[in-house]
């Protein structure tokens, strides 16, 4: 007999912040141009009546499903259906009220998803992840969850059903620069992470190796942290203009104070400390008695560190990769301060013209990217974890 | 185990170095490859609407001729963009000839000081400065006076009777409520120290709201918003933003700024070894002249357009490319 629960707390949440973000704050934003501040609307004047019916309608079901009495994985399905339902109808029934809002007569007008749109968006997903992880939910029906809402969005971006939004309508006038800034964006994240994997490794292994270097080691890559991004750029300005001046091989390949060499540097630096803490960190868990047995075999101490140490310390650091890969992704905004592009190109252009949509273009974006590339390390990272050991730190279940 | 293992590092590194590799291959991507270039010019601009513009027309300008232009614009602050021309990070980046009286501050004679108020003179005066000084070429410039300003909303003009900057003072010397935003800048070095001067007036730093970077986008917005009760806001006399937002300009009726023309500036050893790049400028900067900058910036700024489609239509409309 299939079991019952009691109220699911997750999903009881979930539906009454989804109702109190649907009913209580602002849902969109209209203005006359893209500058202007415009005013807020309400569901109910954004999308009508019916449109208001209708979100109601999937955020009670929600909790009807929280409630308890229902089958838990037939229940724990159904809450990530009609998360994703919530999702997609915000973003649908948000790209409806544009026409309701607007009219050819006023060609400059934008229509903005609000506070309350967000709110129900970032609500509704976390739900569908948080029924995803029900124990004995089938594989299929998983992956099934993981993808719908994404997939959804896709559809809608593909077919042009959001182009009457700000935020589209932003996307349409950049869209030539758009791809080429998040082909920046990745191109310098992945170089950096590369470079700080092979440098991070190596002085984490030293690290381990040589006690006495530990913490001057850690100390250094801390301090890295410490600088924040802007001030970071504006220190390696000078010496690498020099460096490019003066020396005719990196002036060829563009090294300068502006440009690639800035960014990459500093994304490195900045990269360091996840990688070396958690190789240390993850040589050092590796229990004695593994290490026993490989000496006690006749390995010697690089064959212990080849054949016992480094695959069992994998799992944690595969985890510092991961941190730092993210991170990293997000921090290459700061081509943007040195004339490299990236998407902070959108966000800072957005903001000093004032124009927040031109703001969340660049925003949203580099959420999805950083949301995507966690995804696929993750599942790396279950290749990388070997079976027996999983539910060690860094390991995903 | 050791083997999966072995697989996950190199599927990582692999798509590090794939996801490197491919987005690096939009570097290969060369517009002008089918035409032998002339030579390779670097663009740079400060980080506003007119910086972006600007250096669109004249990065479109040039590729038309026939160069290569690698588009360095939105480099940074003009302390930033100063440093990169004469680094050589930098090749070209458009410059207000009314900065030259900053930059130049201690050098300059009293009569020299004076005539920074009219365009010409000033402009002069800094051309000449700069190439002695940094080797810096400053070209044909656009006769459009990009100037500090005070902006109010067109309500609060009309209700306090406000249409030039002496209307102002004698508000602020009536005590009347005042609070600017403006930027740093404005407030220390340039723009209101001379108002002050000239119209007989003081800020108190209670009525001084301070915002960092100059883009006047953001005190538009205050001053008509009304936010924290701002009730005047530093604008430039070419913004575009202006009619959108319903705000007018206080007149400078006695003259007290410095005239400030948009001018492409070139480092000298790139216009020796170019010298057609003043010719190709030349009459396109003729060309701009205020109306015309306003309504491009407008474009930019309130209809969200691409600089460097707004520069093409503005390029194509006057016949200076095809």
């Amino acid at each position: 007999m299939p079991e019952r629960t009691r109220a699911h707390t997750v999903g009881l949440t979930a539906a009454i912040l989804g109702l109190a973000a649907v009913t209580l704050l602002p849902f969109a934003t209209l203005r006359s141009s893209r500058i202007q501040t415009g005013e807020s609307l309400s569901a109910l004047d954004a999308l009508g009546p019916w449109g208001l019916v209708a979100l109601l309608a999937v955020w009670l079901a929600v909790a009807v499903a929280s409630l308890g009495g229902m089958p838990r994985i037939p229940a724990a399905a159904l809450r990530g259906v009609l998360g994703t339902l919530a999702l997609l109808g915000t973003v649908a029934l948000s790209a409806a009220a544009v026409a309701r809002l607007t009219d050819p007569s006023t060609p400059y007008a934008r229509v903005s998803l609000g506070t309350g749109a967000w709110a129900c968006i970032a609500i509704a997903y976390s739900l569908v992840l948080a029924s995803r992880r029900e124990d004995g939910l089938p594989r299929l029906a998983r992956a099934i969850l993981s993808l719908a809402a994404p997939l959804g969005i896709a559809v809608m971006l593909a077919t042009g059903t959001l182009d009457g939004l700000a935020i589209m309508r932003e996307y349409a006038n950049q869209s030539d620069r758009f791809w080429a800034e998040v082909a920046a964006q990745l191109r310098f994240a992945g170089i950096a992470v590369t470079v700080a994997l092979v440098l991070g490794t190596a002085l984490g292994v030293l690290a381990f190796q040589r006690p006495r270097l530990r913490d001057p080691v850690f100390a250094v890559a801390n301090i890295f942290q410490t600088i924040p991004g802007l001030a970071m750029v504006g220190l390696l300005f000078a010496p690498l203009s020099w460096l490019g001046s003066n020396i005719p091989l990196f002036g060829r390949l563009g090294v300068g104070g502006l440009g690639w060499a800035p960014v990459i540097t500093a994304l490195t630096l900045y990269a360091l400390l996840a990688i070396v803490r958690n190789t240390y960190a993850g040589l050092a868990s590796v229990p004695a008695a593994a290490v026993d047995a490989g000496l006690g075999m006749g390995m010697t101490e690089w064959q212990v560190m080849r054949r016992v140490r480094f695959p069992l310390a994998m799992p944690v650091i595969f985890g510092g990769m991961r941190t730092a890969a993210v991170q990293t992704l997000g921090n290459a905004t700061l081509g943007a301060f040195v004339a490299a592009g990236t998407l902070g190109l959108f966000v800072f252009g957005g903001l000093s013209q004032q124009a927040m949509d031109l703001i969340l273009l660049g925003s949203v974006a580099l959420v999805l990217l950083a949301l995507a590339l966690d995804g696929i390390l993750r599942a790396l990272q279950g290749l990388v974890s070997p079976r027996h050991l999983r539910g060690r730190e860094g390991a995903p279940r | 185990m050791i083997s999966n293992v072995r697989r996950a590092m190199v599927a990582c590194v692999a798509i590090a170095l794939i996801t490197a590799l491919t987005a690096c291959s939009d570097a290969a991507e060369d517009p002008g490859a089918d035409r032998p270039s002339k030579g390779t010019i670097i663009i740079g601009s400060k980080i506003d609407t007119e910086g972006e513009l600007v250096s669109s027309i004249v990065k479109l300008a040039l590729e038309d001729a026939g160069y290569t232009v690698e588009d360095k614009s939105q480099t940074g602050t003009t302390e930033v963009v100063r440093k990169a021309i004469i680094a050589g990070e930098i090749d070209l980046y458009p410059e207000y000839s009314g900065n030259g009286y900053w930059f130049f501050l201690d050098e300059l004679t009293d009569d020299e000081k004076a005539g920074y108020n009219v365009g010409e003179t000033g402009y002069e005066t800094t051309a000449r400065l700069d190439l002695e000084a940094n080797d810096i070429a400053w070209l044909e410039p656009a006769r459009a006076n990009n100037t500090w300003a005070i902006a109010v909303t067109e309500q609060f003009a009309a209700d306090e009777g406000l249409v030039t900057m002496s209307d102002f003072a004698a508000y602020v010397n009536a005590g009347k409520p005042v609070k600017l935003a403006a930027s740093d800048e404005f407030f220390t070095s340039a723009g209101n120290p001379e108002f002050e001067q000239v119209y007989g007036y003081t800020l108190t730093e209670e009525q001084k709201v301070r915002l960092a970077g100059g883009n006047t986008a953001a005190t538009e917005k205050a001053v008509a918003d009304g936010t924290d009760g701002v009730n005047f806001g530093m604008a430039y006399g070419t913004d575009g933003a202006l009619a959108d937002l319903g705000l007018v300009i206080l007149e400078d009726d006695l003259g007290a700024q410095i005239v400030y023309w948009p001018t492409p500036i070139v480092r000298k050893a790139v216009l020796d070894a170019h010298p057609e790049i003043a010719d190709i400028l030349k009459p396109v900067m003729e060309s701009l002249g205020l109306e015309e900058l306003q309504q491009l910036n407008a474009r930019i700024q309130v209809n969200g357009e691409a600089a460097d489609d707004v520069a093409r239509d503005f390029l194509e409309s006057g016949r200076f490319i095809e």
